[in-house]
């Protein structure tokens, strides 16, 4: 049995949880999912019988709560893989045996309006997710460990020193008019983007490729180090070995050469009504309103897409898009932010899912630039050492949220298992600031206004440290503000970090290593220069893994920015659609899996 | 027409061109000075690169001194040019705009019809039957119609009659709904762009009849022998609807400029949309397109109820 729950600590749960409630019900979730969803979170055992003791809960809710789901309800998936028990529901529904059936289709809704489907130009979310299913990737991101997995390439070999690439292309690739996908099309995007007058926003991730740069410059008429060896075989050498790079190939989204060859790639009619080999073929776009897609027949793999296809519709307004979730006029989103609203009433027909943890991981950098006292790693550590994380995402976070530990998000492949938290240890952390001799410190903490989780981290921070003799001013500002000092480097303490990995562990390089541009924490460490090397130039992914569980372990010795808790986020759906996972990119994004439950 | 209409008339035409030219210098140069790159538009943060950028701002004409963009931009408007759109796709903005018209142009003509349709008649009885139930009911609904946020009564009919009812759906017809189907998702946003309108109208068609039938032509008609219908409404009404027909001009400016907040809340793909969405995003053409279209539209409509005057109202000419 823990200890008892002192008074203060319960009125701080029954507090989070008011507005916990408020806050999902605004993005559609009901009461009875939200106290499931505290349920299956690691901090049940403690959440639960203080709201109970409140008069929040009845005991039958929690009973209900808390039992086995039935095989017929919503389930609600673990925010984490680690504290769930056995026989948790898992959000991989698409498990069950016999084929999924076919038909059906998918209303999404979304905010904002796709800016462009012209690949190589579209830089936004919505955008680039109609190009993923309209023309497909190169490589593709597993859902889950984030790998790099075949797509139209089916096979890639990676010569001994990391610089070359063989890629084969999958047999039967076709257009969605008939015409056969080869390395030429390929090859014919990759220039694509390289060209300089397109002006594709993708095209710094290409640069690595050999001879790139001067394509880009006008002065080759080829790309050196990209060869169509035959029809299958793409062979790509880059200018230096960087084991990323593969990743980056799931913005090369083929487009066909038979239909754009010599048209100006940045502005043609062809990009109205596309034509692309990806699993959905465009049908019709009513700007504003209505994106509709259908399955295409010629996709490579002949059982799939399940569903006959989506729409993707726009309704502006957060809370307009919540009530059309709820009357059934649209089928899921993930974009059902808070607005200012009254409770609603869920409907029954949802299924929510909160997203893994890693989509969203705060806690703050530290501004060694403009602060010469967090120059010294024991101070860093010893304000890291103050925070009880666990206790913040229980009581703030109501283990809807999760502590952190690391940058890479947990289900990536590059997440370091053994990790151990940095421990809660005021009185360490008092010794090491005494070591260091920076007592009586002052530090501004920056964070942007109206994020309330990053908020009660600053108020949770200011105590915390107080504690330990550190006095936090409190720096809340407007979002456009706080990136201006997060790409000066004009902080003490910054949250969010700046420092995040979303897919691959190598972006971490830019803002780590100590000679990078985008290093605006002043950090420097050889070590940690080293490893970011390393971890660049290694091509075998068990060798990579094992340097970035040590950049992990240095990130946590040296603290150059702390990595406390992970903010939670819901996708929703409605419960007749199947084959979904739960992952940290968009729920939606593997689309051609989905059928009718 | 008398040769001074006429005249008056041309005046008013040639005098168009100035004021437009006026209106796009002003929209032109506040466009630019708000802070924002439409450049920017196309880069996100985490793949912003320099040489890229730059290639952006070439492309979009942005590496130009202002007044060397104006002047091109101005003379494709003159041959009828409106360019291509930055963000929506990278669509021709005139066909953008063509796509969107039809949702304004429908929603807001049935508003404004709607609207006269009720205010014209509860008007009319309401200045006959001064101070009975029915005007002070009418006159507080007016008042209220007025005062309340039509946002508000936006999110209450979405979720009383949507969600609690189930009558309607809260929001935009999808693409697959067509002809008859498409009516139910029009009734909520009439409701909400009708109110305010129809309280307006009928505090004018009120005080403007109260006025009328107070005078000494009416009394003469009566004493005629004239049935009362014919008093109120050929008589007293026609008059009556003088000062209408001003407000009647000013509303319909909104056919084009659309209704930003009705159209967001309802996912109304029409122009308030549009250039709402076109201002987030710095994109210049559209924007620009927008407004002159919307100035051109209303200066065009206040030349037409000025006109209309001579003929609902015999005593004004254009003598000067």
């Amino acid at each position: 049995m823990d200890e008892p729950i002192s008074r203060e600590r319960a009125d701080l749960i029954v507090r989070q949880f008011h507005r916990y409630e408020q806050y999902f019900a605004r993005q559609g979730v009901g009461r009875r999912q939200f106290l499931r969803m505290i349920a299956l979170g690691s901090a049940a055992a403690t959440v639960l019988p203080v709201l109970e003791a409140c008069g929040l809960t009845t005991p039958a809710e929690v009973r209900q709560a808390t039992a086995q789901p039935v095989a017929t309800s919503a389930p609600v998936a673990q925010p984490a893989a680690t504290a769930a028990p056995a026989a948790q529901p898992t959000a991989a529904a698409g498990t069950q045996a016999g084929a999924p059936q076919r038909g059906g289709r998918i209303i999404i809704g979304t905010l904002g309006e796709a800016q462009s489907i012209n690949p190589l130009l579209s830089n936004e979310t919505e955008g680039q997710w109609r190009d993923k299913l309209l023309f497909d990737e190169f490589v593709r991101i597993d859902l889950e460990s984030l790998k790099p997995v075949p797509g139209i390439a089916s096979d890639w070999s990676v010569s001994s020193d990391g610089a070359t690439y063989t890629f084969t292309l999958r047999d039967g690739v076709k257009f969605s008019d008939g015409q056969p996908l080869t390395a030429s099309d390929v090859l014919f995007t990759l220039q694509g983007i390289l060209t300089k007058s397109v002006a594709s926003v993708h095209a710094p991730r290409f640069l690595p490729i050999q001879g790139a740069q001067a394509y880009f410059d006008g002065e080759a008429s080829t790309i050196s180090g990209a060869q169509v060896v035959d029809d299958r075989t793409l062979k790509i050498t880059l200018a230096q070995p960087n084991a990323a790079f593969v990743s980056s190939l799931r913005w090369l989204r083929p487009l066909p050469k038979h239909l754009l060859d010599g048209k100006d790639l940045s502005n043609d009619p062809f990009f109205q009504a596309p034509i692309g080999a990806g699993p959905f073929i465009f049908k019709s776009w009513t700007n504003g309103q209505d994106y509709v897609a259908e399955r295409n027949p010629n996709y490579w793999d002949p059982n799939k897409p399940y569903l006959d296809g989506f729409i993707h519709r726009v309704i502006p307004d957060s809370q307009t898009l919540v009530l059309a979730l709820q009357t059934g006029q649209i089928d899921g989103s993930e974009y059902a932010l808070p607005t200012q609203a009254d409770q609603l009433k869920a409907a029954g027909n949802m299924t929510v899912i909160v997203k893994p943890q890693g989509v969203d991981t705060n806690g703050w950098s530290f501004g060694q630039k403009s602060n010469a006292a967090l120059k010294d790693p024991r101070v860093r550590r010893a304000i890291a050492m103050a925070l009880d994380t666990q206790r913040f995402s229980t009581d703030f976070l109501l283990g809807l949220g999760q502590p952190a530990k690391s940058p890479i998000p947990p289900g990536s492949w590059a997440y370091n298992q053994s990790l151990q938290p940095i421990p809660f240890d005021p009185a360490q952390a008092k010794a090491l600031l005494q070591d260091a001799g920076a007592t009586g410190l002052t530090l501004r903490l920056t964070t942007n206004a109206g994020n309330h989780f990053r908020e009660d981290w600053v108020t949770f921070t200011q105590q915390g440290l107080s504690d330990i003799g550190v006095n936090v001013q409190p720096d809340v500002k407007e979002w456009t503000q706080v990136v201006k000092d997060g790409t000066d480097g004009t902080f003490d303490l910054i949250c969010p970090t700046f420092a995040g990995v979303l897919v691959d562990p190598d972006e971490l390089y830019l803002p780590l290593y100590s000679t990078s541009s985008r290093n605006v924490m002043g950090y420097s460490n050889p070590e940690m220069d080293t490893l970011l090397d390393q971890g660049r130039q290694t091509v075998d992914l068990d060798a990579r893994k094992q340097i970035y569980a040590q950049v992990q372990q240095l990130i946590q010795q040296d603290v150059p920015a702390f990595y406390a808790w992970d903010r939670p986020f819901v996708s929703v759906t409605a419960s007749r659609f199947t084959g979904y996972k739960n992952t940290i990119l968009s729920f939606f994004n593997d689309l051609q899996d989905w059928s009718l439950a | 027409m008398t040769a001074e209409t006429r005249a008056y008339i041309a005046r008013r035409v040639l005098l168009l061109v100035p004021l437009l030219v006026g209106l796009t210098l002003i929209v032109f140069t506040l466009i630019h000075l708000a802070p924002g790159d439409p450049a920017a538009a196309f880069v996100s943060e985490q793949n912003l690169d320099p040489q890229v950028l730059a290639q952006i701002r070439k492309n979009l004409g942005l590496d130009q001194p202002l007044p060397v963009q104006y002047v091109i931009w101005i003379s494709h408007v003159a041959r009828l040019d409106f360019g291509t759109a930055y963000t929506f796709n990278q669509k021709p903005v005139i066909e953008l705009i063509a796509e969107r018209l039809p949702a304004t142009l429908v929603l807001q003509s049935l508003a404004l019809i709607v609207s006269l349709a009720i205010a014209i008649p509860l008007g009319v009885i309401s200045a006959k039957k001064q101070y009975s139930i029915l005007d002070t009911t009418a006159t507080t609904g007016a008042f209220l119609g007025l005062a309340l946020p039509s946002f508000w009564i936006a999110l209450m009919l979405q979720l009383f009659i949507a969600v609690n009812l189930g009558w309607l759906p809260v929001s935009t017809p999808g693409v697959d709904e067509s002809g008859p189907g498409r009516i139910k998702f029009l009734v909520l946003p009439l409701i909400v762009l009708a109110l305010p309108t129809v309280a307006v109208f009928l505090r004018f068609v009120r005080s403007s009849m109260l006025e009328v039938i107070r005078q000494d032509y009416l009394t003469a008609a009566r004493a005629k022998g004239l049935s009362d219908a014919t008093v109120t409404y050929r008589h007293a009404l026609k008059n009556a609807l003088i000062p209408i027909v001003t407000v009647t001009g000013t509303q319909l400016a909104r056919l084009l400029g659309g209704a930003v907040i009705v159209e967001y809340i309802f996912a109304w793909p029409g122009l308030g949309a549009l250039a709402f969405d076109s201002v987030l995003h710095r994109d210049y053409p559209v924007v620009l397109a927008l407004t002159l279209l919307t100035g051109a539209f209303i200066l065009v409509v206040n030349l037409i109820v000025d006109i209309a005057y001579t003929f609902a109202d015999p005593r004004l000419s254009f003598r000067s």
